[in-house]
């Protein structure tokens, strides 16, 4: 029955291409990720939950891509989507060029998969408990025969602690064995031993305490210099993301609602949502307090379907129709 | 004969009922008369509570951990108190001890705690707590969704803290619910009485809490991290409802938080706990603008919003200590950037800066050398105005 009903649907679904260019045409810069108009919806019929609706987004190599929001706002569904573990509704996603969602042959899907690496948000749930350190680190080197020897593999996992500043004689141990900043080290040594391109770090550092978020965060840069390494940088909070990410979408509802620049976001938000979210930040600062000014969003006022992208300045994209823009560019 | 063998047999039951939870009825409380009347005659700005040396130990297999070593602090009537510091600092043992909430292995073994003129830590029967608990000092906790009972309706829970503690009856309870509720911020108190705790949303919960804690108008309310699960938009909301809710009933507030943003936003007075002790105590001006300590310089200068994406942040070294053992001297000197020798074997005094300023470090001693405090906290406000004028300086 549904296939009779599926003439009336409004857009055909649109077909993509198995390839695309790695090169972007406007400034010429390498594309590691492409998004393109992805959907992720869960459930169906009346109670279908809209978790992702037509996100569009390029990552470049070597550069660090935060995406922000509240919780809810499905940026946690897109990073899973990314890694194949949520089914994509509409769209398609290419890495290097290449289709990675759809059909894929079992070959393919491994390619991917030791290109593209996760670290979770909450380290003491994310690590096997009942497996040492030595087996965490090296069981993406098992799974994709990336060693030569037993020797290889070990002096393979040492480097890695090494640059994650643990000890090797941490490698008998077990994980509940290990502080929260420590975890968190031996989620990213697991993550980078396989020699990644496209790390997804999803709230890697808001589980943690606060004497220790330096330390992780310092850590994800320096191993970035380092290795060449690109992120995909998830949080709910402004302030990190402001510290470590090149360009930053902000999502609310589903939508990304702003995507530029970090600097040009931070100094001239222009959707409503990122200048609530920017506001509400809480700052270190109590002589000001009073004169900053805490701007409450109204997700009713604006009816996202309506709206599209559009380029207010140089790759920097806003939701919206043209008069909104313009009312909302004006206003200050 | 048979009614006595069913006596026989109830009271062979009652001796297995748990007689330490009892359920307290609003007639209990009627009964018992208060030794706090005077608590209302405080004026704002007096010491409401005075916590002198006190000294909180846990039993931890046949070993004693002092999680509270020796704190002394007077909080003030009408003033938000901010007790920061990284996990296990002692922040919220220190706050349970005020309401008797330790758990079974944990007691005061030194000190008083003297709230109105009275000594809490003299208490020892959860029946003296009830007076207090609750009615004087309420508490709100960091996740809503456990502080709430999942299988009662939220307006029940509501009604129930009225009914027990101010002995309304049911209707007139459920009228000073929805009054509260409405008071905190819920939209359609009325329609969303019957509602249960997972139809709410984060916030929403969190509202409930509040509204909850504030049914018996307490005098001090302890807030324990009640933002750190929320959203960013939506903890701002609620902070801006403390800020209300505070003028308008009257009450302190004691604030505990890991977040330095927080605190600025918030407090009127902080407190820098660690290792069980309050290393500096002082204004909020006091802590984020003249700060002495280095571990709060060490705080400060950790925070990402005030980073710049061209320089490392800073971070601490090292872990807090065990606190199982004695510490010997200072408990920061290991991690400290500025340690001296003498913080390895003696511990330092409380040093007063100005009148409203304390901190607990030897450089504040004449003959330490003079060490500057790191830049970044003097640039505080450029980097905060940068990050609303964008990025660079």
């Amino acid at each position: 029955m549904s296939n009779i009903f599926d003439i009336f649907r409004k857009e055909s679904k649109k077909s993509y291409p198995s390839t695309v260019s790695t090169k972007d045409s406007v400034n010429g810069r390498d594309i590691l990720l492409e998004v393109r108009d992805v959907d992720v919806f869960f459930g169906a019929g009346k109670h279908t939950v809209k978790a992702c609706n037509s996100l569009n987004f390029k990552i470049y190599t070597g550069e660090t891509f935060g995406l922000v929001g509240e919780s809810g706002s499905g940026k946690t569904t897109i990073s899973r989507a990314i890694l194949g573990i949520n089914k994509l509704t509409n769209g398609a996603i290419y890495f290097k060029g290449e289709k990675i969602t759809g059909k894929l042959t079992k070959k393919e899907s491994l390619a991917v998969k030791s290109k593209i690496q996760m670290i979770f948000q909450d380290p003491a749930a994310s690590l096997n408990e009942r497996a040492n350190v030595d087996y965490i680190i090296s069981e993406g080197l098992y799974n994709f025969k990336m060693y030569e020897n037993t020797d290889d593999r070990l002096h393979k996992v040492t480097d890695m602690l090494h640059k994650v500043s643990l000890l090797p004689e941490h490698l008998s141990r077990y994980p509940h064995e290990f502080s929260g900043g420590q975890r968190q080290r031996i989620g990213i040594a697991r993550a980078l031993i396989i020699e990644p391109e496209l790390v997804l770090a999803d709230e890697p550092i808001s589980s943690l305490d606060v004497s220790i978020r330096a330390q992780v965060l310092n850590l994800l840069k320096k191993l970035q210099r380092d290795n060449d390494l690109t992120y995909l940088f998830v949080a709910h909070d402004l302030s990190i993301i402001k510290y470590i990410s090149d360009r930053v979408a902000v999502m609310n509802d589903g939508y990304i609602v702003e995507l530029g620049n970090a600097n040009d976001i931070y100094s001239n938000p222009i959707h409503p949502y990122t200048k609530s979210l920017l506001t509400a930040i809480p700052q270190p600062d109590p002589r000001t307090k009073n004169d900053r000014k805490k701007l409450v969003y109204n997700r009713q006022s604006i009816n996202y379907e309506e709206c599209e992208y559009l380029e207010v300045s140089d790759s920097r994209f806003v939701l919206g129709t043209p008069e909104l823009i313009k009312q909302w560019t004006t206003k200050q | 004969m048979k009614n006595k063998i069913s006596e026989i047999f109830r009271k062979f039951l009652n001796i297995f009922k748990p007689t330490k939870n009892k359920v307290v009825r609003s007639d209990d409380f009627e009964q018992t008369t208060y030794i706090l009347d005077d608590t209302d005659k405080i004026q704002n700005g007096e010491t409401i509570i005075s916590v002198k040396n006190l000294e909180v130990q846990f039993r931890v297999r046949a070993k004693v951990l002092t999680a509270i070593r020796k704190v002394s602090v007077d909080i003030k009537k009408g003033e938000t108190f901010a007790v920061v510091g990284e996990s296990g600092s002692g922040k919220s043992v220190f706050t349970k001890t005020l309401v008797g909430m330790l758990e079974e292995n944990g007691n005061v073994s030194g000190g008083q705690l003297l709230y109105a003129g009275v000594d809490l830590a003299q208490f020892v029967e959860n029946k003296d707590w009830l007076k207090i608990r609750g009615k004087r000092i309420s508490m709100i906790f960091q996740d809503p969704m456990t502080s709430l009972n999942p299988l009662k309706r939220i307006g029940f829970q509501v009604a129930e803290v009225i009914r027990i503690h101010r002995g309304l009856d049911k209707k007139s309870a459920k009228e000073e619910a929805i009054k509260l509720l409405e008071r905190v911020g819920i939209k359609d108190a009325r329609l969303r009485y019957r509602d249960f705790p997972f139809q709410y949303s984060g916030g929403m919960r969190q509202r409930v809490v509040i509204a909850i804690a504030l049914a018996c108008k307490p005098d001090i309310l302890i807030c324990d991290e009640p933002t750190t699960a929320l959203d960013v938009t939506i903890q701002a909301q609620i902070l801006e409802l403390f800020k209300d809710l505070k003028d308008e009933f009257g009450f302190t507030i004691i604030f505990i938080t890991h977040d330095l943003g927080v605190v600025a936003e918030i407090a009127d007075r902080v407190a820098v706990m660690y290792a069980g002790q309050i290393l500096e105590l002082g204004t909020a001006e006091d802590i984020f603008y003249h700060s002495q300590h280095p571990y709060t310089w060490a705080l400060l200068s950790s925070l990402p919003q005030l980073g710049r994406n061209d320089e490392d942040l800073f971070s601490i070294a090292g872990t807090p200590p065990s606190l199982i053992e004695d510490v010997k001297g200072d408990a920061f000197a290991p991690r400290n950037v500025h340690g001296m020798e003498i913080d390895y074997y003696k511990d330092s005094p409380l040093f007063k800066i100005s009148e409203t300023h304390y901190a607990k470090t030897w450089l504040l001693d004449p003959r330490a050398p003079k060490v500057k405090r790191p830049k970044i906290i003097d640039e505080i406000p450029e980097r905060v105005a940068a990050i609303y004028t964008g990025g660079d300086l």
